[in-house]
């Protein structure tokens, strides 16, 4: 009865923080936007400011809860996949993958005849799944039986795939390139301002995949969450699932990577919090979960933009800022949260 | 209950591992961060180095003047060439390329690393270098050593023109430097005359990057050429010689002009066109988006005087249509 509450309070409180972080990171940018003029605007009645609201600020609100929403839900298929409590969605490769895609793009190693919005999360893409086929064509059974040698064959391809990129800056990088990787790789929404409304659908899209995925598996997930043996007696086809998992978690976060940079902490502190006042059942947790995650990385992304005006602090760094202590707090101490 | 307590309490490599690397991402962002924040400081340090030099047997006559240089900086280079001063140049960076002569001469690496080994190699008397170059770490190694480097900073005009004057002394051509210096001097007054004249500064913002946004602020050489080109830099009180920027505050700025560094080859206009935003900006729509050789604004030398005289030319196409 009392978890009962707790969750209903924090359901309420998630709503309500959702939206002021949303609110907030709508009146901060390059010059404020009253708390009055912003529903005008929205409405379509404030001319003045209605164009910088659904342009610029609308969209990167959304990117940013989208990419919160889709690295939680990444993280907590990553937990069950791995059976790591401190597993996010990089921990196969997946950015170093995606790095290695957008990269080639940026240094203009692999030339393309024309930019469009999906030029790079396309690489980006190509890459995050380059390296998870990488992963499984070392042997794909094996692997998906036994998890160590998963999580350590994503380790290694994920150390190759971090030194190619290496290896391509040193080479290849000027210093205009060499600016773009290095603001790309701390994580950062500002590009979210270039692209606009076709950053959103993307980002919209794979929080829908993502979440109807988690939706629809939450049951074999909680199965899977209890140990591989149990799953197998109870009839489930672990490698089948164990590849959707990894299939749906690289593609969702490779395609966002590609616009926002890698955005660490999120995947792997939102799924403890989750779990720690919703209980272990994947259901309410995706779903709660991954707006936890939206309104954490949305409320970030404002709090950046406050302290460090109008560019705001890569919220990469931010997230790390927070993810951190966090992180220590868990390695340290018997948290309930791992309970 | 027991397998799960045994699943979390593994002992995780990772952690440390992930730790480390965000430890080592946020000392970079501080060192970038640093970096913009410091600028005082590296020029405090450049400009006692540059005292150093000035004091010591760079402003000597005769035979104590340097007779083996190398120089670091493209806008050096093409300021020896310019003062006729090559036959003292001994090695250049692998960015100097201007006049085509100066492919003759040996390189020595700069990016990504300062090649140490090939300057003692080449014995010379003197390194020229300029501070946005080095980090005033590597200018303190530098002048450890028992070489004597000499550091410009160009953060305006006039800075360039004393630079010239200077780089003059040092390969024994003080005439010529006096003489090229006012020449630069005379088309500088006669713009500043042009622009009192001036009812009309169009506002204009030159972009420097792309992605990170990063816009030409009012603190350098290269916001007063476009001023005195009859230009309104709208970033003009902006502090810093340039500054990171959203596509937003460009929205709200809306300038009448963009400038863009870029070759000829480039198509500067559809490449605006291709980001969604980009096409609300004014001078996109109305196609004002002009290209400018990037050696002509980023060297701080006689060529940038040529980029001011493309500012103009710009200046004058953009009032009559």
């Amino acid at each position: 009865m009392v978890k009962r509450n707790q969750g209903g309070l924090w359901k309420l409180a998630i709503v309500l923080m959702g939206v002021f972080a949303i609110v907030l990171s709508l009146k901060t940018g390059s010059f404020p936007i009253p708390l009055s003029e912003i529903w005008q605007g929205l409405l379509g009645q404030s001319i003045e400011h209605r164009d910088i609201l659904f342009a610029y600020r609308m969209p990167r609100v959304l990117v940013a809860l989208a990419s919160g929403a889709v690295l939680s839900l990444s993280g907590f298929y990553m937990q069950v996949l791995i059976r790591n409590p401190l597993a996010d969605p990089y921990i196969m490769g997946v950015t170093a993958g995606a790095g290695l895609g957008v990269n080639l793009l940026i240094l203009g190693i692999i030339s393309v005849p024309f930019v469009s919005i999906f030029t790079r999360p396309l690489f980006a893409g190509i890459g995050a799944l380059g390296s998870l086929l990488l992963i499984l064509a070392l042997g794909f059974r094996t692997l998906l039986y036994d998890t160590y040698k998963l999580l350590i064959a994503g380790i290694a391809v994920s150390s190759i795939c971090t030194a190619l990129i290496g290896l391509l800056i040193y080479l290849f990088a000027d210093s205009d390139q060499l600016r773009s990787i290095v603001f790309w790789t701390f994580g950062n929404l500002n590009s979210i301002q270039i692209w606009g409304w076709d950053a959103v659908y993307i980002g919209i899209a794979m929080w829908a995949i993502s979440l109807g995925f988690g939706l629809r598996y939450g049951l074999h997930l909680d199965v899977m969450a209890t140990g591989e043996l149990q799953a197998g007696q109870l009839g489930m086809n672990i490698i089948r699932m164990k590849f959707f998992l990894l299939l749906v978690s690289t593609l969702s976060v490779g395609a966002l990577v590609a616009f926002t940079g890698p955005i660490g902490f999120v995947g792997m502190m939102i799924p403890h919090i989750s779990r720690g006042i919703l209980g272990p059942k994947h259901h309410q947790n995706l779903f709660w979960g991954s707006l936890t995650g939206a309104v954490f990385l949305t409320l970030c992304d404002a709090v950046s933009r406050i302290i460090y005006h109008p560019t705001g602090i890569p919220i990469g760094i931010v997230t790390a800022l927070v993810g951190i202590p966090f992180f220590l707090y868990l390695l340290f101490s018997d948290s309930k949260f791992l309970s | 209950m027991q397998k799960k307590t045994d699943f979390l309490r593994i002992p995780n490599p990772l952690c440390f591992l992930r730790l480390s690397w965000n430890l080592g991402w946020i000392g970079i962002f501080c060192f970038f961060i640093g970096c913009e924040g410091n600028t005082s400081h590296t020029s405090e340090a450049s400009e006692q180095t540059k005292n150093e030099a000035r004091g010591g047997k760079l402003v000597a006559e005769g035979d104590s003047l340097p007779k083996r240089i190398i120089s670091t900086a493209p806008n050096i280079t093409e300021i020896i060439f310019a003062l006729g001063g090559e036959a003292k140049l001994v090695a250049r960076s692998q960015a100097c390329d201007f006049p085509m002569e100066v492919e003759q001469f040996p390189i020595v690496k700069t990016y990504p690393e300062l090649d140490l080994e090939q300057i003692a190699f080449h014995k010379p008397d003197i390194i020229l270098t300029t501070d946005e170059l080095f980090s005033s770490e590597q200018i303190a190694r530098m002048k450890s050593g028992e070489i004597p480097l000499y550091v410009q900073s160009y953060k305006s005009i006039p800075q360039i023109l004393s630079g010239i004057k200077e780089i003059g002394e040092i390969v024994g051509e003080k005439v010529r430097a006096a003489n090229l210096m006012d020449s630069l001097q005379q088309v500088v007054d006669e713009f500043k005359n042009v622009r009192k004249g001036l009812t009309i500064y169009p506002k204009s913002v030159l972009i420097v990057g792309e992605d990170p946004l990063i816009i030409v602020g009012g603190g350098g050489y290269i916001h007063e050429l476009m001023e005195l080109a009859g230009w309104s830099n709208a970033f003009r009180d902006k502090e810093l010689a340039y500054f990171q920027s959203t596509i937003e505050e460009l929205q709200w700025i809306n300038p009448d002009v963009i400038f863009f560094p870029a070759g000829e080859e480039s198509d500067i206009l559809e490449r605006f066109e291709q980001f969604p935003l980009a096409k609300k900006l004014k001078a996109v729509q109305t196609q004002k988006v002009f290209k400018i050789p990037p050696d002509l604004i980023y060297r701080p030398g006689p060529r940038a005087f040529q980029g001011l005289k493309e500012f103009a030319k710009y200046r004058r196409d953009f009032i009559d249509g």
